[in-house]
């Protein structure tokens, strides 16, 4: 769906807003962050191979720790961060550091102070990134509060876990906090129009730089 | 001093409360879990400063501040937000506001959180 040149000026751009937003999650544990390389894709999910291992994270089964962030109106979307439920966990109990009385190391369970921290965490990480595409963009976003799940995904669940958004920002990029095994995904689900909006800005930025 | 913490997460209400705690032992917190507590409280409580996050549950951060200013331009207010759209601060600066700072706090906003608070007790 992207050409080289589009697909090229959107890898740096969230490079950029990735980078950011791994900046504020170091800041926020103070631990290093280690970021792979992105791989950028703009994907039809009823177009994408459930045997492509790079899709694992909608076709695998299992636990996770899923926050989602709405956006509209006139860039409109849904922004995912997604974590194994375990590595949920290993995070929240690294960001609740100084607060020890609240850390139970051994429990693998994810409690209320747990999914209060883990929510507070991806609202500053998807707004990061989410917010940079706004600014991008020149328009205004409207949030909706985001929303936290424990989910145990099914073969038969994939299929709707992206419900109603036909086109999927998927960021390939995952982070990786330095001395733990935590790492986690980002996929923004886009509507049709917004996809046309970011394709038209960037096509005139390319246009401006390139003649 | 009193202050106000308008902030939905438990984490965040935490931190400032501690962070204000170790800084200005004198000030006299209360916090409010939205916009619509906060909004009640400050009628009752009458901060001198209100911290407050933007995006919450219910009445949010910046309808709370509109009604604030509706009755009183004078109490001081600083936000802090994890929205990084230049527009949002710009919409709540037309406002009224002593400051803005973008979360996570870390240890140098923290140090200008701090800095903001006591230049609003200064200017009383």
């Amino acid at each position: 769906m992207l050409n080289d040149l589009q697909k090229d000026l959107l890898t740096e751009l969230v490079n950029v807003y990735v980078g950011q937003a791994a900046n504020m999650l170091s800041e926020i544990v103070e631990k290093r962050i280690v970021l792979n390389i992105p791989e950028v894709e703009l994907i039809s999910i009823s177009d994408v191979d459930p045997g492509d291992r790079r899709y694992n994270i909608f076709f695998s089964e299992g636990h996770l720790f899923r926050s989602s962030l709405q956006f509209g109106y006139e860039f409109q979307g849904k922004a995912f961060l997604m974590f194994p439920v375990e590595q949920a966990k290993v995070l929240a109990n690294i960001c609740l550091g100084e607060l020890s009385e609240s850390v139970i190391p051994d429990d693998p369970d994810l409690m209320d102070t747990d999914l209060d921290v883990l929510k507070e965490v991806s609202n500053v990480l998807l707004n990061a990134i989410i917010g940079e595409f706004g600014n991008f963009l020149e328009i205004k976003l409207e949030y909706v509060l985001p929303d936290i799940e424990l989910i145990y995904v099914t073969n038969s669940d994939q299929q709707i876990l992206l419900q109603n958004e036909v086109y999927v920002l998927v960021l390939h990029t995952s982070f990786l906090l330095a001395d733990t095994d935590v790492t986690g995904i980002i996929v923004i689900a886009l509507s049709m129009n917004s996809i046309s909006s970011l394709l038209a800005k960037m096509d005139a930025l390319l246009e401006a730089d390139h003649g | 001093m009193k202050v106000l913490i308008v902030e939905d997460s438990i984490f965040v209400q935490k931190l400032l409360t501690k962070l204000i705690v170790d800084h200005i032992p004198a000030c006299e917190i209360q916090v409010a879990n939205n916009g619509e507590q906060g909004y009640n409280l400050f009628t009752e409580f009458q901060p001198d400063l209100i911290t407050t996050d933007l995006l919450m549950p219910g009445l949010n951060g910046q309808e709370m501040l509109r009604k604030i200013r509706e009755t009183n331009r004078h109490v001081k207010i600083i936000i802090l937000s994890a929205d990084i759209q230049k527009t949002t601060k710009e919409e709540v600066e037309l406002l009224g506001i002593s400051g803005f700072l973008n979360k996570p706090l870390t240890a140098e906003k923290a140090t200008t959180m701090i800095e903001l608070i006591q230049a609003a007790c200064h200017a009383e």
